[in-house]
């Protein structure tokens, strides 16, 4: 069942969920920093890595704007 | 010792009467199933039935008197002396000063037939008061009625049988897959079995019951009279009629007749809204059969034309002759598991014991002489709305209410609770403390409950059952005739009648009672002078009439076309031509409706109680068209308002395709146990039909739009341990439903099966207040130091987690609630957190990792859900494999009009 399209779905929401969270606050860097800061610090490198790789394979237009901000923060440069 | 016995009994629910089969052990009930012998159920029962075992427990029952002196004060345990004393003192003053009508008695349909009695008797013989109604006020008045207007006595002269051997069937205002779930199993293999059976249902919802039907007609509210005269407009036309019956033996046809001259089927088309051709379709049906059978309930009786609805309804049998044979005639389905055998009391403000009538001088001398007194009240008592509006007023002084709840269950809630308030004395005689009702109690008196009592019942089919107690009472618990008559005998001292009361109430036990009422029944239409205990308990359950000298019961009322009227025939009613007392305007563009749930019963002081019984329908809410929410910008499941001038409520919105565009369905059972408010009952309206003087509960006009609550919280909490889980959320959700009110939303529920949840759902317009918060969390045992933490003090968020033993047992969301739903279903499946903990205060929708599948529970005997079953189905699988692979529909079957349901519209979607 678990297949990994469904995966990535989930991860997608999941980092969307966390943007909605924070991004009603009036500081949409700081927004931006914090969900990077939930995500470095919660998932799993497993989660994270194919979260990455996903993005790289499909682009980001899934992600509402703060979680794209944040996903730059958490890529290695 | 262990010492294993069987006891047999009926169940507390509907009006079908299924017989039951207690198994006790060291004074526990250990197993209850059906009782195969007892011709109402062969046998079965429903997910209600069947889950009578968890439902008796030990919590929230009441277990000693309760009382307070005054108003302001709380109430205190007290002795059952002092109880009846203070009672008895207290109506004694009322009655001295005011006179014996300025107390009236509220009793209930769920009442033994000794136990009306005794009150009854208490009331009429001895007070002098007719003020003695009960909740089959709000059941099946108009159908008591109907039948008396048209044939003459309270008897529904039909069979169980009849739904086998009818070869049409019309079901009107009744969802018997719901409401009378074994019945309607019985219709449904008699269907299976005979391609030539039609079935009709009458409903303005597509129920499952009238998706199931060969002819559906979604009819307006309220416009079921113009529908039944279309139909015998159509009778008459295609002479379809019985002219020798007709002109046999009944009076009235040439009158109805040109009545319905001028209703053709399309002049009802635009009044019903379904096309002429469905009337005609289902005239011809009902004339071309040989048996044609019709089912009523609810539907047609709360209604302020009710009777009416009833008698029309009727006149289609009376037209055709399809009366008194097998498979014919008009059945009333009753609500509650013993209406029947309160009105063969006279248990009712309207009527006297032995279905005789108040306002007939010989039949009041006659229960006089019964009863050895001077005379019976002549005045007619107040009737359940009646009752409540006088003490609203200020003329009635004192109220007894006995095993019901009309904090909930009466029309037009605000007003019910005036009434409470103004009420100088109120009395609530109940098996459990924390009814609506009984916070209104001056003075709570424990009674025994379900498999507690001793006595008989009588069921939809006239059929009275011996109940008999499996286990002893709790704590001081005592049965309801038995309160009545102590009370009787303390009043008597009182009014200085002490010889009175000891000569009119000295019953020791309920089989002196029940003779008695037998006695009652000499020469009347119910005549049960043939039944004894030892008869009904050597015998079975029998159906009345059974006169002495009888071996059985008569199975079909009326097989000679005589009727208990004056002159033996039966009567044509013109019936009145109004539509629903309340109409739609542009302030309040919808129309309510009210019903009920499969797997819920009345409100819910029983089935609530039970964790599976929520899973079929999990959270409180109203139904909506699902255009009608678009239009208005209703997000499914978002709070919505819903108000009238009476009233306004705050409800989840879930979109329904069982309603047409401008209509909307509210469940009854919700109310200020599980709400901040009484749900429906807020909003319905207390008028009612002239002749049964049963209230419109069926119908209000309302407005529905989006409720502005932005500030939310969700409190959840269990135990590690099955038991111990079930015990909390039962004993805290009766602590915190009194907190529910002063929350702009709040629904209190239970969730999960043998290990539930409690789950507290909130939402306000302003930030909720820290206080009330504290005082939630200490409630929902979620201290500081105990709990994992996360605190945002600028946005209002904080967050809770209570870890124990690897499970988590406790969470508090307020401010963000996103996680609530999957951190139920971990506490619900108990599983133990180990890599979830981290995640447990995270703003997310959804876990981190797959859980185990959650959703709607469609068999509740297996704990099949929605979404397996759909997977299944997607995989092609028919009913005997999904019964053979999930077992779903397999024990109970009162699943089983869904999951076909499910069937046919995948197999919709998926033809070509």
């Amino acid at each position: 069942m678990s297949t990994t399209a469904t995966t990535s779905e989930h991860l997608i929401r999941m980092a969307n969920d966390i943007g909605a969270f924070f991004e009603v606050m009036p500081d949409q860097h700081q927004a931006a920093k914090d969900v990077a800061t939930h995500i470095k610090k919660f998932w799993e490198p497993r989660m994270q890595r194919s979260f990455l790789e996903y993005l790289k394979a499909h682009g980001d237009q899934e992600l509402k704007p703060v979680v794209r901000e944040a996903v730059r923060e958490i890529r290695p440069s | 010792m262990a010492h294993a016995q069987t006891v047999r009994s009926t169940c507390p629910y509907c009006g079908v009467g299924c017989g039951l089969l207690i198994q006790v052990e060291n004074d526990r009930i250990i197993d209850v199933s059906g009782d195969p012998s007892h011709p109402a159920n062969l046998g079965r029962l429903c997910t209600k039935g069947s889950t009578l075992l968890q439902s008796a427990r030990p919590e929230g029952r009441l277990r000693h008197p309760e009382l307070r002196r005054t108003r302001s004060a709380a109430r205190q345990q007290a002795s059952w002396p002092e109880a009846l004393q203070f009672a008895a003192t207290r109506f004694a003053e009322i009655i001295r000063n005011h006179g014996p009508d300025a107390v009236g008695f509220y009793l209930s349909g769920q009442l033994l037939t000794e136990d009306y009695y005794v009150f009854n008797k208490l009331a009429k013989g001895f007070i002098g008061t007719n003020n003695v109604d009960t909740n089959s006020r709000l059941c099946m008045s108009s159908a008591v009625m109907a039948y008396k207007q048209t044939l003459g006595a309270d008897a529904p002269p039909c069979a169980y049988e009849d739904v086998e051997q009818a070869d049409c069937v019309l079901i009107a205002g009744s969802n018997p897959a719901y409401a009378h779930p074994v019945l309607y199993r019985r219709l449904e293999a008699a269907k299976g079995e005979s391609s030539r059976m039609k079935v009709i249902v009458v409903d303005p919802r597509r129920t499952l019951t009238a998706a199931a039907a060969d002819l559906h007609l979604p009819i307006l509210p309220g416009t079921d009279v113009w529908l039944f005269n279309a139909m015998l407009h159509v009778l008459i036309w295609e002479g379809h009629l019985d002219r020798d019956f007709i002109a046999n033996h009944t009076t009235g046809f040439s009158a109805l007749s040109e009545a319905v001259r001028d209703v053709t089927p399309s002049v009802a088309a635009s009044l019903c809204g379904v096309p002429a051709q469905s009337i005609i379709r289902a005239a011809r049906w009902w004339g071309e059969a040989k048996a044609p059978l019709s089912l009523w309930c609810q539907g047609l009786n709360q209604s302020h034309h009710g009777t009416h609805s009833g008698a029309a309804l009727i006149a289609l049998s009376l037209a055709t002759g399809k009366i008194g044979k097998p498979g014919c005639g008009p059945f009333s389905l009753t609500g509650q598991p013993n209406a029947m055998g309160g009105r063969e009391v006279g248990g009712m403000a309207t009527m006297l014991s032995g279905h005789r009538d108040l306002g007939r001088p010989d039949d009041r001398a006659e229960v006089a002489r019964l009863w050895d007194i001077p005379s019976v009240p002549e005045k007619p008592g107040l009737t359940a709305v009646e009752m409540f509006e006088s003490a609203r007023q200020g003329a009635l002084k004192a109220l007894w209410i006995v095993c019901t709840n009309p904090a909930h269950s009466m029309p037009q809630q605000p007003l019910i609770r005036e009434a409470l308030e103004r009420c100088d004395f109120v009395v609530v005689q109940e098996a459990y403390a924390t009814t609506e009702t009984a916070a209104f109690a001056d003075l709570l008196l424990p009674a025994s409950t379900w498999g507690e009592k001793n006595g008989t019942v009588t069921n939809s089919e006239r059929r009275i059952t011996r109940v008999h107690a499996a286990v002893a009472p709790p704590g001081d618990c005592r049965a309801d005739w038995q309160i009545a008559r102590d009370f009787g005998f303390a009043l008597g001292e009182l009014l200085g009648r002490a010889g009175d009361a000891r000569r009119l109430l000295s019953f020791q036990e309920p089989e002196a009672v029940f003779r008695e009422h037998v006695e009652t029944t000499r020469g009347r239409d119910l005549d049960i002078t043939g039944l004894s205990y030892h008869l009904l308990d050597t015998c079975g359950p029998q159906q009345w009439p059974f006169p002495a000298g009888a071996r059985e019961g008569k199975k079909r009322l009326y097989p000679d076309g005589v009727f208990p009227t004056a002159d033996g025939r039966a009567r044509f009613v013109v019936p009145v031509t109004t539509l629903t007392r309340e109409k739609t305007d542009s302030r309040f563009p919808l129309r309510l409706t009210t019903g009920r749930l499969r797997d819920q019963w009345h409100t819910l002081t029983r089935t609530g109680r039970v964790p599976q019984l929520w899973n079929h329908a999990p959270e409180p809410g109203i139904e909506l068209n699902a255009g009608d929410m678009e239009r208005r910008g209703i997000a499914p499941g978002s709070l919505v308002k819903v108000s009238n001038p009476r009233g306004s409520v705050v409800l989840k919105a879930f979109p329904s395709t069982e309603l047409a565009a401008g209509q909307s369905f509210i469940a009854m059972h919700w109310g200020r146990g599980h709400l901040n408010s009484s749900g429906a009952n807020e909003l319905t309206l207390n008028e009612f039909d002239p002749y049964s003087k049963q209230p419109e509960l069926k119908h209000a006009a309302i407005r529905v739009e989006p409720a502005h609550l932005p500030y939310k919280a969700v409190f959840l909490r269990t135990a590690c341990e099955e038991e111990a889980a079930t015990s909390l959320v039962l004993e805290l959700a009766d602590r915190l439903a009194p907190l529910l009110p002063r929350f702009g939303y709040a629904a209190l529920r239970l969730a999960g099966r043998s290990h539930p949840v409690l789950v507290l759902q909130v939402a306000h317009d302003k930030p909720i207040s820290p206080d009330w918060l504290v005082e939630l969390d200490s409630g929902f045992g979620l201290q500081d130091d105990a709990c994992i933490s996360y605190h945002d003090p600028l946005r209002h968020i904080t967050k809770k987690a209570l870890v124990e033993r690897e499970r988590l047992t406790g969470i508090r969301l307020s401010g963000e609630t996103a996680a609530a739903a999957w951190l139920e279903n971990i506490m619900v499946e108990n599983l133990e957190i180990a890599g979830l903990r981290r995640w447990l205060l995270a703003p997310m929708s959804m876990p981190p990792d797959r859980l185990p599948p959650t959703g709607r529970a469609i068999c509740n005997c297996h704990n099949v859900t929605e979404s397996q079953i759909v997977k299944e189905i997607r995989n092609g699988a028919t009913l005997d494999q999904l019964k053979a692979s999930l077992r779903c529909g397999t024990q109970c079957g009162s699943c089983l009009p869904e999951i076909t349901q499910m069937i046919r519209e995948a197999a919709l979607v998926t033809v070509p």
